[in-house]
């Protein structure tokens, strides 16, 4: 859906776009038996990036818990709390693991501005990837759990390095130091982003200057990509996701001539 | 205009009928790259999918492909924990939470198995599919076969030995395929008897091979041997051993030869097997099969076993008087090791007692244990490092002992090769090595033949075999009645530490838990923390959801 808009008209000229998108799929049927595949984590009826997984339901177990019995079977205080669907007091493949979310966004959209006065032109495009409702989320593992299998913090700068837990100081969002649980289970996290994709101003010379240098055209400008971005998700780039590189923040000053 | 109309429906259902009825409408022939239709339709292309075989044979056992190869030559067992962080939870650390069907490395040996089953199911059908005339004649068609079924073979008593039964693929997958059946083991061992005999029968003999690094007869017989021995027919082990031993022109150096590259001063024939340039040598009678490991040709890669298995002394600090133990520019002519499977008390010390002296193997110029100051600026330039000299308290001797230093074995290393061929002597090659790496040595033949005979129950010949390799590594003979299946497991420590795959040996032989438990002296975890059921590794748990139309039980111990 986009909606253009001119706001103002005028010395002082303002348009608008808006644009919103959303997109929904759903698996009918893969191979024609009505059976989901677990491998691939394609299920009937579900969206097709799924996420299938062992679910965390939310902080670490507590010694207090291990006291009580209240420890599924292999875990430790200090390791992710996951949900025991059976309710046989441990976490396996075959009945512990449920759809945790979906890979995909939950909506985007993208407002641009632009704003004309005299000379000046000044214009910016905001670019939005949401989630919500267990969209757009992706595993973080290494960014926000030093103790995965190895401290990757000794090899990797880590943007989102926490404060492991201790028995005493109340952390809930990092495992204990060592922390190697029998089952693996995601760390996902939201990607949601605004970022400040575009900006940039323009001044274009007088048309009365022009013709006494012989140019056709004159126009200096500032503009800039990827400025900024707000976002929880603490890996790199939440657009890019975990694994690769983020995206580049560049800014250029120009002059243009046209002849 | 409208007139027309009447004809263009007819047509248009035409059409569609006549592309949907003829399916070679939409069989891709591809014409300007490869794929498996057209790269195996000459016998260069066979040659280029068999080299292609070794290749990923070489990245993913041999090198450090992404998937932790060394994990297999000794990681977590009898001989080897992680030196870097003991305490940690690295691959094999700590079995009980490493060993698990989620494991990413686990799931890519098992990947890498299968892919080189697929590839050499491949090729065995593209020999046998490609036109007859095109071959010189039968024997060169089945070299080719023979090769790719050995290889197959290979991939096979890894998936047995690690994973108990397993689909038994010998066709071409074309398609998704989703109803997988686990073989029983005894089938599979069959299968590659047969790929192995076959081999025995079609590859060339000693020297005969068209490159340094191919297979030779006498490397089927070497791996036979060890396919009987996994299943007790040790006659038949005999059998396949002894043809290695005495019918295939091999014989034990026990002279010094080739390239000799002695760094301290002394050597012997043990210290020039390991040597730059001295595997694949005419004059080398003792290599059956040796993986091919080159510095300067194009495309040739290096292998880190030096990185893997010695101690960090680049990491050691200030000598006693506060001033860096090495001159930064220069470290040492040993590189740079990380401890990544630092040896246990076992290969450096116990089974060495009553041979210290004498033993070859021993001697200080192939376990180095004796390292020294080296840096002009200090006091302490060029005198032996003993953490003793230091003031107590000053040093974190957990860390000292398992990660920076501790004896350096020499065969993964090259040091002239670096300082020589290489450029900056400081890195030392980032603990990288050119020497070609051993799958196959005539040591291990004897060594095999003896474990065949101790099954027949004869111990004399046991130890005559023994005594061969330890006679030429000037070490005291055994007694026949001391020979057990440890002391040929020891044995092999002395003879093969960081060449033979550890943890196959010791699950074919069915004493990884023990030994393990018994010798794996990690500070921190105690016998890896080894489980009762880790005789079998779990079955990723990836290909058990794949598997979508025929579930399959893990094997036992793991979570269902």
């Amino acid at each position: 859906m986009e909606i253009s808009t001119i706001n103002l008209e005028g010395a002082f000229r303002w348009e608008s776009r808006f644009v919103f998108a959303l997109n929904r799929d759903k698996i009918t049927d893969l191979y024609g038996d009505k059976k989901d595949d677990l491998g691939n984590s394609w299920f009937i009826g579900k969206p097709i990036s799924s996420i299938y997984d062992y679910q965390r339901t939310g902080g670490v177990w507590t010694e207090d818990e291990l006291y009580k019995g209240q420890i599924v079977t292999g875990f430790y205080p200090g390791q992710f709390r996951l949900r025991d669907f059976d309710g046989d007091g441990q976490i396996t493949p075959g009945s512990d693991r449920t759809i945790v979310g979906y890979g995909t966004p939950n909506y985007r959209f993208s407002i641009g501005n632009t704003l004309s006065f005299k000379n000046f032109t000044l214009s910016f495009l905001i670019n939005s990837i949401q989630g919500g409702n267990g969209y757009y989320i992706q595993r973080n593992n290494y960014f926000l759990e030093a103790t995965t299998d190895f401290n990757y913090a000794q090899r990797m700068n880590q943007p989102a390095v926490r404060t492991n837990w201790l028995p005493d100081n109340g952390v809930t969002d990092a495992p204990g130091v060592y922390n190697q649980p029998l089952i693996l289970s995601g760390n996902y996290q939201d990607r949601s982003f605004i970022r400040l994709q575009d900006l940039s101003l323009v001044y274009n010379f007088q048309q009365s200057a022009l013709s006494a240098l012989k140019l056709g055209g004159l126009q200096l400008y500032i503009s800039g990509k990827n400025l900024h971005v707000w976002t929880n998700w603490e890996g790199y780039d939440p657009e890019v996701g975990g694994s690769s590189l983020p995206l580049m923040r560049s800014v250029a000053f120009g002059l243009k001539v046209n002849l | 205009m409208m007139k027309n109309n009447r004809y263009f429906l007819p047509l248009l259902i035409l059409l569609i009928s006549v592309s949907a009825c003829n399916k070679d409408f939409l069989e891709e022939k591809p014409l300007d790259f490869l794929s498996p239709t057209n790269a195996y339709s000459s016998v260069n292309g066979i040659e280029q999918g068999i080299i292609g075989i070794y290749s990923d044979v070489r990245k993913q056992w041999y090198r450090n492909g992404g998937a932790q190869a060394y994990g297999l030559f000794g990681l977590g067992t009898d001989v080897g924990y992680d030196g870097e962080t003991p305490g940690g939870q690295r691959f094999l650390n700590n079995y009980l939470t490493s060993v698990t069907p989620q494991y990413s490395v686990i799931q890519s040996w098992w990947l890498y198995v299968f892919a080189e089953i697929q590839q050499a199911n491949t090729l065995i059908d593209g020999v046998e599919k490609l036109d007859e005339s095109l071959w010189v004649n039968a024997e060169q068609k089945n070299g080719y076969l023979a090769e790719a079924r050995f290889f197959r073979g290979w991939a096979y008593r890894l998936a047995v030995t690690l994973w108990g039964d397993v689909p038994l693929i010998t066709e071409v997958i074309q398609s998704a395929k989703t109803d997988f059946v686990r073989t029983p083991t005894a089938e599979i061992y069959k299968q590659i008897e047969d790929d192995l005999i076959f081999a025995t029968q079609h590859l060339p003999g000693r020297g005969q091979e068209k490159a340094p690094g191919r297979l030779t007869k006498a490397a089927a017989y070497h791996l036979l041997t060890e396919v009987y021995l996994a299943q007790s027919k040790f006659e038949l082990a005999r059998d396949a051993s002894s043809e290695v031993i005495d019918n295939l022109g091999y014989a034990l150096m026990t002279q010094r030869f080739g390239a000799q590259y002695d760094v301290f001063g002394t050597g012997d024939v043990y210290y020039d097997l390991f040597r730059y340039e001295n595997q694949n040598t005419p004059e080398n009678t003792e290599t059956i099969w040796a993986v091919q490991f080159e510095p300067n040709v194009l495309l040739g890669v290096t292998h880190p076993w030096s990185n893997i298995y010695s101690p960090r002394l680049s990491r050691l600090g200030n000598a006693p008087d506060g001033k860096p133990a090495y001159d930064p520019l220069y470290q040492d002519t040993l590189g740079v090791g990380v401890a990544r499977s630092r040896g246990t008390n076992l290969v450096f010390y116990t089974v060495w007692e009553g041979n210290w002296d004498n033993d070859i193997r021993n001697a200080e110029h192939n376990i180095r244990r004796h390292f020294y100051y080296s840096n002009p600026q200090s006091v302490w330039d060029g005198k032996l490092i003993d953490l003793a000299d230091y003031p107590p308290g000053a040093r974190n001797l957990l860390k000292d002992t398992t990660n920076y230093i501790y004896p350096f074995v020499m065969k993964v290393w090259e040091p002239v090769v670096e300082v020589t061929k290489g450029t900056n002597p400081a890195t030392g090659g980032g603990g990288q090595v050119h020497t070609d790496f051993y799958v196959m040595r005539l040591a291990e033949t004897y060594l095999l033949r003896a474990e065949a005979y101790l099954g027949l129950g004869d111990q004399d010949l046991a130890a005559a075999d023994i005594n061969v390799v330890r006679s030429r590594a000037n070490a005291h003979p055994v007694l026949p009645e001391d020979v057990d299946l440890d002391y040929i497991l020891d044995e092999r420590v002395r003879e093969l530490y960081a060449e033979e795959m550890r943890m196959v040996t010791l699950l074919r032989t069915g004493k990884l838990i023990e030994r393990t438990r018994k010798y794996n002296d990690n500070p921190l975890m105690p016998g890896a923390n080894i489980q009762d059921y880790n005789n079998l590794w779990p079955i990723p748990q990836q290909q058990l959801d794949l598997n979508r139309d025929n579930q399959w039980a893990q094997n036992p111990g793991y979570p269902q």
